[in-house]
């Protein structure tokens, strides 16, 4: 018996010799750090397996980045450090590879996803519109702005079909309307810092083509969903749920004062209750007085 | 019991039970890499039960407990055999890792493999025994027992070992 255990104590001192290695220790740590930030209220649709992906799998230069971001984030608070940061910034490369991509990670539904992107799209311009300003819009900061809109343009219309799938067309026609503004403005203002800044013509050529195509392709969607509005009137639906959603808070505010009642009737029966037993003392005293 | 419900308090626990619910996977899937994804897993799903339900009053037993359940899982994706075998290469897998471990398979691997062969309920205690090295009172929490079945398990158990050593 004694050898028995032993040898069992044996395992005990062998196992412990069995861990995480130090880097596995820490990016598992760094991913559980962002997931536990990310996602302060479960939605069940995050995978971790891409999660894990992500960090384990992607390139070198991104993996780097995730850490540095992250050190920035718990650290320093200052993880908008590169959410400034412009096309040939040393910190883009964070901005676009590892915030953006912890953003896609952690939309869940079509409808975060569409506003994601549409997001991005408004942030590429904004930048094409700073570098322009600054007089720093070339042949490379154009070809990163290009490329960027042309991904998050790309993601948004997967996006749109699946809302298009749900039938949510409300939020199809926000979204719609927010980057027709985006896009007219950035246009214009794009189109005036050309000629103040005398920014060669192909490079702000390039980057207007690409808001024209997407102003397109954006009037296509109005095209369709006012013409789906007139056919089928969704709009009438949209109020239908909202009626359907004040029946609920009538419901909700019924059900609190149906609460308020009976802690009410309670309170009075508290009451009567000591009324009764102050009554029994007094009676009680009056009796023992009494010769 | 410690209980867990910031984030801070989280990531703490991760710190100082994240080697023992991977060494727990480890000898129970054989497997450095899945072991390795079960401890993520185990963490994510912890962290999803926080945040729903505001906190978890035994962190030490809710990981082991979620671990548990996730082995099951893995053990129905994947037809366990021969684990022996493939713990036989645990060493050169975790040089692979660049992590060179004293860890001597030879010294332990009788009883190891007569563990294997025990049926689940004692084999899960000795385990959660001799490797994991939790009290009884622990192991009882984590299977939801009471402290006595667990003590006649683990009785049974060693006896049955010893029995198979003296085949």
């Amino acid at each position: 018996m004694y050898k028995i255990l032993e040898k069992l104590n044996k395992i005990n001192i062998e196992s412990k010799k069995i861990s995480l290695t130090k880097e596995e220790k820490s990016s598992v740590r760094n991913i559980l750090i962002s997931y536990s930030k990310k996602s302060p209220y479960y939605s069940g649709i995050i995978s971790s397996r891409r999660l894990f992906d992500f960090v384990f799998l992607s390139n070198k230069k991104v993996l780097i980045s995730a850490f540095i971001i992250l050190i920035l984030i718990l650290g320093t608070g200052t993880s908008y450090a590169a959410e400034g940061s412009l096309p040939g910034d040393m910190l883009y490369p964070i901005k676009v590879n590892v915030n953006e991509q912890i953003a896609h990670l952690t939309s869940f539904t079509s409808e975060s996803k569409a506003k994601l992107n549409t997001k991005i799209i408004k942030k590429r311009l904004e930048e094409a519109d700073r570098l322009a300003s600054k007089g720093k819009l070339n042949e490379v900061t154009k070809d990163k702005i290009v490329k960027g809109l042309e991904k998050a343009s790309v993601g948004l219309d997967k996006d749109l079909l699946e809302l298009i799938d749900k039938k949510d067309f409300k939020n199809i026609s926000e979204l719609n309307s927010i980057l027709k503004i985006s896009l007219d403005n950035h246009k214009k203002s794009l189109e005036e810092k050309a000629e103040e800044k005398n920014i060669k013509k192909d490079d702000i050529d390039f980057i207007l083509e690409k808001i024209n195509e997407k102003s397109e392709k954006n009037n296509r969607v109005k095209e369709d969903l006012d013409s789906f509005e007139e056919e089928s009137g969704f709009l009438e639906d949209i109020d239908y749920e909202d009626e359907e959603k004040e029946i609920r808070e009538l419901e909700i505010n019924n059900f609190e004062i149906e609460k308020e009642i009976s802690g009410l009737e309670r309170d009075k029966r508290i009451t009567e209750e000591e009324m009764l037993k102050i009554n029994r003392e007094d009676i009680r005293k009056q009796l023992k007085n009494t010769p | 019991m410690e209980t867990v419900n910031t984030n801070e308090s989280f990531i703490k626990a991760y710190d100082e039970y994240s080697d023992a619910i991977f060494r727990h996977c480890f000898f129970k899937l054989s497997n450095r890499e899945q072991a390795k994804d079960v401890v993520q897993d185990v963490f994510m799903k912890t962290w999803d039960y926080i945040s729903r339900k505001g906190e978890v009053q035994n962190i030490k037993a809710f990981l082991y407990h979620v671990a548990n359940n996730l082995i099951i899982d893995q053990y129905r994706k994947r037809k366990f055999d021969s684990s022996i075998e493939e713990m036989k290469e645990v060493g050169i897998d975790i040089v692979s890792n660049g992590h060179k471990d004293s860890f001597n398979f030879s010294e332990i691997r009788n009883i190891l493999e007569i563990i294997e062969k025990l049926e689940p309920i004692y084999k899960d205690v000795l385990i959660f025994r001799y490797v994991d090295d939790l009290s009884p009172k622990e192991i009882a929490e984590i299977l939801d027992e009471s402290e006595n079945v667990i003590s006649v398990r683990l009785n049974r158990g060693i006896k049955k070992v010893r029995e198979f050593f003296k085949e």
